[in-house]
């Protein structure tokens, strides 16, 4: 069954597009939860979540806006990090695209800050971008990404270290120090 | 910006910056597979596919064997068959090596050598797409998804009909044609399962980095020089038997050497002559020479046909051959020849009778060495308009140090007359090596083996003949 038809099924609200996700997307799911989470009882619960969240949102879900994969990617790898957070503290990240909290004036310096940094990624090769991103936004280990990037770990870190001093420079930062 | 400077700030200001959806090209990049089965799929195209034009037939198996084993080395902890393919991928690269090294070689006897590593080498491949296709299935029974792995059960079956045309020596375009067209659809479908697996690959565990791409560049790179250095050092010229000549002081021999310079021999070319061959010479008839120059003056041939005293018309033949100083010797030489008796019936030779030496001046010596071959040999070369032919001619290849001057040699043998009134034609071609790196690597009879005469880097080949027509106790240059 294809990514269209498992949508399908899921905005008709039938049990086998839930199905059908867990046993397609399901590795995706795990994969991107499984650095964030320590305990195999959290990622489990996770999980079910996430599959929840994807069946009360699929009705938000916008192929102009991103690929199904990366929606999917999006929704786990939040619904995971606020779990992490709850489990150490209160703080919860929103799972909305675009959403807002906070003071305007925060939230605005928060939105330059994003941009800036965005702005500064895209301007990166693409192997340092995938790289920065796979430790930024996905949380994997410098272990991981090595293995599946196949480099060696001290290559990663110090490939990792020359990309943030990059970006302190182009943020603003003095880098090198 | 105080943020910024701290590092530990930097770190949570960068994780609280990310956008919330990460670019499209991010998350299709984002897979422990991903990376792992491009190189595969790269490495089996670049491995099955040959191109014999400007070194690729050698450079794309090369970079192909060593995606293979980067990529299997990722996957090699997924289960036995990515393992299994690992371990063989290690043994493409090792057989590669040994390859590229010994077509480095030019002297030495590689031939059985190299048939065996092709039939080691098909037998890794075999190896290679079975472990593969075992691989692929072992994910599919793990992962529970529709995964179709015929299109690498495809490639094997491709491989065997390949290889089987291969083995009758098929050059067709035809059926060459059809089986490029199914390798294409098998790389296309093998494309198209590497998509498939993409929601398995997930459930990949990379295994960790063994040896990093640019390392084993490094390695296999530095291998490679240091095999090439070995095989055009020691693998380009022949092992030659130099000896200090001495001249002999037998008295019939000057006399008819002075008889000979009489008639217009060079001194020489006779001082280089056995005295055996010069005893043959005794109450000779008649004389000719012929002499010209090659490679703008480098190379002198000079002809001489010695008519022989006996009932029967019968002339010793000697082609003799003096290079002037400042050339370069870089590897091996040969000179094939086509005696009179191979160019027209009305002469009569026999093969195993050609001798010759080749001689070079250092100080105060002289150095002598027979050839390091001289006999006759058949072989098979492609022709353009008329296919493959062959041919059976007399070869004589040696090696000449760089050191000394004065180098020089000769080719003789006798013929005799089996009709009368019959012109003697006998040719040389000389080939001559003119750089050292060539590759894969050949010697200079090899090379006039193929009956090219692209005189193209690095042999040059020229032809000298002597011709003459001797008649009613006279001779006529021809």
């Amino acid at each position: 069954m294809g990514e269209r038809e498992i949508i399908e099924l899921l905005l008709k609200r039938e049990d086998a597009g839930a199905e059908e996700l867990l046993r397609q997307y399901g590795p995706l799911i795990r994969y991107i939860i499984a650095p964030i989470l320590e305990k195999e009882e959290d990622r489990e619960e996770c999980l079910s979540e996430v599959v929840l969240k994807v069946w009360d949102r699929i009705g938000t879900f916008d192929v102009s806006k991103a690929s199904f994969t990366t929606w999917l990617t999006a929704i786990a790898r939040n619904s995971a990090l606020n779990r992490s957070r709850r489990l150490h503290s209160n703080e919860e990240l929103s799972e909305k695209i675009h959403a807002t909290s906070g003071q305007p004036e925060e939230e605005l310096l928060k939105r330059e800050r994003k941009n800036r940094l965005f702005n500064a990624l895209e301007g990166l090769p693409a192997v340092d971008k995938t790289l920065f991103y796979r430790k930024y936004y996905y949380m994997q280990s410098t272990a991981q990404i090595a293995r599946e990037m196949g480099m060696s770990e001290r290559a990663v870190e110090g490939r990792l270290y020359r990309i943030k001093q990059k970006l302190k420079k182009m943020l603003g930062g003095e880098g090198d120090e | 910006m105080s943020d910024i400077k701290n590092d530990m700030n930097f770190e949570e200001m960068l994780i609280e910056s990310m956008p919330e959806i990460p670019p499209s090209d991010i998350t299709h990049e984002v897979t422990p597979w991903r990376k792992a089965m491009n190189m595969v799929l790269w490495g089996m195209g670049l491995t099955t596919i040959t191109l014999n034009f400007f070194l690729l037939q050698f450079i794309l198996p090369t970079i192909g064997i060593m995606l293979l084993v980067s990529g299997f080395q990722m996957l090699r902890n997924e289960n036995k068959w990515f393992k299994a393919s690992f371990a063989v991928s290690i043994m493409q690269l090792a057989v590669i090596i040994i390859v590229l090294i010994s077509n480095t070689i030019a002297v030495a006897e590689t031939d059985n050598l190299m048939v065996l590593l092709s039939v080691v080498n098909v037998a890794i491949d075999f190896a290679q797409y079975f472990c593969l296709w075992r691989a692929l299935v072992a994910l599919k029974v793990k992962t529970g998804l529709e995964i179709k792995t015929s299109a690498a059960g495809g490639l094997i079956i491709w491989y065997a009909v390949m290889c089987a045309l291969a083995l009758i020596q098929y050059v067709g375009l035809i059926i060459t044609g059809i089986l490029l067209i199914i390798y294409i659809i098998v790389i296309r479908s093998i494309y198209k399962l590497s998509k498939q697996v993409e929601k398995a690959g997930y459930s990949i565990v990379a295994a960790p980095v063994l040896i990093e791409g640019r390392k084993l560049t490094a390695i296999v790179c530095s291998v490679l020089a240091l095999g090439f250095l070995c095989g055009y050092t020691f693998g380009s010229s022949y092992n030659m038997d130099w000896q200090v000549f001495e001249a002999g002081d037998n008295k019939e021999v000057s006399r008819i050497k002075s008889a000979l310079v009489d008639k217009g021999v060079p001194t020489h070319i006779l001082d280089d002559m056995t005295d055996e061959e010069i005893l043959e010479c005794k109450g000779f008839r008649n004389v000719i020479v012929e002499s010209r120059e090659h490679f703008d003056g480098q190379l002198n041939i000079t002809g001489v046909g010695i008519e022989l005293a006996g009932q029967r018309e019968q002339w010793k033949l000697i082609q003799h051959f003096k290079w002037k100083e400042d050339e370069k010797f870089r590897g091996t030489e040969s000179i094939q020849l086509w005696p009179a008796y191979r160019n027209f019936d009305g002469w009569w030779g026999d093969p195993a009778q050609v001798s010759g030496r080749v001689f070079y001046d250092d100080g105060d010596n002289t150095y002598v060495a027979p050839y390091h071959y001289l006999g006759q040999e058949t072989f098979t070369y492609q022709t353009t308009m008329f296919g493959k032919r062959t041919s059976t001619d007399v070869f004589a290849t040696f090696s000449i140090p760089n050191k000394g001057n004065n180098r020089r040699g000769y080719v003789t043998y006798n013929i005799k007359e089996m009709e009368d009134g019959m012109i003697v034609d006998s040719w040389i071609n000389y080939t001559h090596q003119g750089t050292l790196i060539q590759y894969p690597a050949m010697t200079a009879m090899e090379k006039r083996m193929l009956v090219s005469w692209n005189d193209a880097w690095p042999f040059k080949t020229v032809q000298d003949a002597l011709q003459f027509y001797p008649h009613d106790g006279k001779v006529d240059t021809w």
